[in-house]
């Protein structure tokens, strides 16, 4: 019996709380934070589905950029159903080929359909899913299956006024901004513990400091020469 | 049997037309002096009001810079060759028909595809990487597909009786019906297919020679001539003969580009590489001149060999203007594994190709794109793409809303302005201020303010 028991135990599918992190996070990508890669047990992982709970235009997919660069050339990048046109310049800022990109727009089914065929694909190894409504069990099922099998990674941007489901993912993140300080919630991952209120620092915006800093000594100079007349 | 017919009605201007347009985009005619006619324009002469089928007389006295570039047959069927040899990384049965058209034998082919729909898809995808302007139809015949063509049909159709319906429709002038044989027919009151086949053949055979019969037979479907199917050469040998001659080697190099990669293609498809090239410099005059060019490692991509080329190119002395580049493989050699990172792009070049097919068939061309850059500053533009971007903005969002929304929530201005006032050579100009704002829940926006009502508007979200 208890031989039966440790066969069981070596099985790579099962996780017990007390285990350190699996051989299988030896291939992460860091993701540039050392407070996440710590949490997320070495940094993103190479293949599943990954949901990210967040609002429009905070940084969401800044927040996976080394993946992005990682994953991406030769490969295809496919945004499927973003909230607007992929603008080249952004592409080209970091470093990735406009070539290698594609955005496509459809229905709730069509995009889900499209997002399968390109996890399928050996040309694509990264798709990002901006999805309007909630995803049922089997859809996030499928994405997840489909994802682990070809070694590929689903992304699903989810708003914060949908519906939020419990779904058999790899990774459950959502992401908060308040002025320039980043909150990301890790509310569950596979093999790992869930993490609250991470702290990050990144900005997708580029700053007014130089010219802000100008005015500053420029008025310190002007107060100056105003006490001295 | 489905087959379809691409007639490439001006591949002349469109083999010549990559080079051509880099230098100095201006009007540009391919003619043909036996029968003093313009046979192809490209569109900056169609401006100018030159028609295909003009004199020469008429067309120079219409655009005064035009440029003049004779036809030959042979140039259009070499192009011909390279077109078939990309669409043979795609589908099997080939027909050529020089000078200027391709059949495809489709059937055979869906089933790779999951349908005939993604097949035609991930066809014209290639045709338009290549840059070439052409009329397409299907047909159950060559015949059939060819007639469809030539009355620019531009569709794909796979029920037997819709292709019969528009084969019916079609004029005589554009069958291959010798223009004796049509004038004949248009004496006794006979223009269309339709009229001309519901006449019994007995009768059509007392009065025309047997061709036509075999002919007509063919084009209903009855008969199918036998065809030779296109097979790629076993050794790499390309000529190509530019448009004008050549006195200074660094024009040169766009030349050679091409031909290597073609030969890219060439040895890709063959699984294989090649250490050494030999380069062939016709001159009009003076005997060909013949470089070799090695590599120490074999080698197969044109990025990899380009620079070799540009190496030996800047060291040579022409005498005598250079009026054809030829290219051959000497010796080509197998993969063997420990350059196996070859296999893993050619993998993905189609696996991408048959993906971006199966997709655009499904969700329709126009929703699914790439990012391309325009050289403008104005951001909603869709103006046509530029090769090379002459700016990169730092402060670009990652979307950009196809139609600018307005702004409701309250926020705060975290940067700029940074003012964009353009665009007054098009009547479409633009005087904004942009800034980026930020809400009270952190979304991050690019704005502006339109000004008629002041009112703000969203233009992007910083993703």
């Amino acid at each position: 019996m208890s031989d039966r028991l440790t066969h069981l135990t070596v099985h790579p599918h099962l996780w017990r709380a007390s285990y350190k992190t699996s051989s299988e996070n030896k291939a992460r990508i860091p993701s540039g934070f050392t407070l996440l890669d710590s949490a997320l047990g070495g940094g993103w992982p190479q293949a599943g589905l990954i949901r990210l709970r967040t609002l429009q235009g905070i940084g969401e997919v800044e927040l996976f950029l080394t993946l992005l660069q990682h994953m991406c050339h030769p490969h295809l990048l496919v945004f499927i159903n973003p909230p607007g046109r992929i603008q080249a310049s952004w592409l080209i800022k970091y470093k990735i080929e406009p070539d290698d990109v594609v955005f496509l727009t459809g229905t709730h089914e069509q995009n889900l359909w499209a997002a399968e065929q390109c996890l399928k694909n050996d040309a694509c190894q990264i798709v990002l899913v901006w999805s309007g409504q909630p995803l049922s069990l089997t859809q996030a099922r499928r994405l997840q299956v489909n994802a682990k099998q070809h070694q590929s990674v689903c992304i699903l941007f989810e708003y914060q006024h949908v519906l939020r489901q419990s779904l058999p993912l790899e990774l459950d993140l959502s992401l908060i901004r308040e002025q320039a300080a980043v909150t990301l919630n890790i509310e569950k991952q596979l093999g790992g513990w869930p993490r609250v209120g991470l702290q990050l620092t990144y900005s997708p915006i580029p700053s007014n400091n130089s010219i802000l800093s100008a005015f500053t000594r420029y008025a310190q100079t002007y107060s100056k020469h105003e006490q001295v007349s | 049997m489905l087959w379809l017919f691409l007639d490439f009605h001006q591949l002349s201007l469109d083999a010549l037309a990559p080079i051509l347009d880099k230098e100095e985009p201006r009007p540009c005619v391919i003619y043909e002096a036996e029968v003093n006619q313009i046979v192809q324009c490209n569109s900056y002469a169609t401006e100018a009001g030159i028609e295909v089928g003009m004199g020469m007389a008429q067309a120079a006295s219409l655009c005064s810079d035009l440029s003049i570039i004779d036809y030959k047959v042979d140039r259009e069927t070499s192009h011909l060759k390279i077109l078939a040899n990309s669409l043979y990384q795609l589908i099997g049965d080939i027909v050529l028909i020089p000078p200027a058209s391709l059949a495809l034998r489709l059937d055979p082919s869906i089933r790779f595809y999951d349908g005939l729909r993604p097949l035609c898809q991930t066809i014209m995808n290639e045709l338009n990487q290549q840059k070439v302007n052409f009329h397409f139809a299907t047909g159950w015949s060559i015949e059939s597909a060819k007639v469809l063509a030539k009355a620019k049909m531009d569709r794909i159709l796979s029920d037997q009786a819709a292709i019969h319906n528009a084969l019916l429709q079609c004029h005589l002038n554009q069958t291959d019906l010798t223009t004796q044989q049509v004038d004949s027919l248009a004496r006794v009151g006979i223009h269309t297919l339709q009229s001309l086949l519901s006449l019994p053949t007995t009768e059509i055979g007392k009065r025309f020679d047997n061709k036509l019969i075999s002919y007509l037979t063919a084009l209903r479907g009855e008969v199918f001539p036998t065809c030779v199917y296109f097979h790629p050469e076993e050794k790499f040998a390309e000529t190509i003969e530019p448009a004008y001659e050549i006195s200074q080697t660094q024009h040169l190099l766009p030349w050679v580009n091409r031909l290597l990669n073609q030969l890219a293609v060439f040895l890709r498809l063959r699984n294989q590489v090649t250490a050494s090239l030999t380069l062939t410099l016709f001159f009009r005059e003076k005997e060909k001149e013949s470089l070799q060019i090695g590599s120490a490692y074999p080698l197969s991509l044109a990025a990899n060999w380009l620079p070799l080329f540009e190496l030996h190119i800047e060291k040579l002395t022409l005498t005598e203007p250079v009026t054809a580049l030829g290219l051959t493989a000497n010796q080509t050699e197998q993969m063997n594994g420990h350059n196996s990172d070859f296999f893993y792009h050619r993998f993905h070049y189609f696996a991408k190709m048959q993906l971006l097919g199966k997709l655009q068939a499904k969700l329709g061309s126009d929703n699914v794109c790439t990012p391309t850059f325009n050289n403008d500053h104005r951001l909603e533009e869709a103006s046509p793409a530029a090769n090379f971007p002459a700016f990169i903005p730092h402060w670009h969002p990652l979307f950009i809303a196809t139609t600018p929304l307005p702004l409701s929530e309250s926020s705060q201005i975290q940067f700029g302005p940074v003012r964009i006032q353009t665009g007054w050579w098009d009547d479409q100009d633009v005087k904004r201020d942009y800034f980026i704002a930020q809400t009270s829940k952190g979304e991050l926006l690019l704005v502006y303010k339109s000004s008629p009502e002041q009112q703000w508007f969203i233009q992007g979200w910083y993703g």
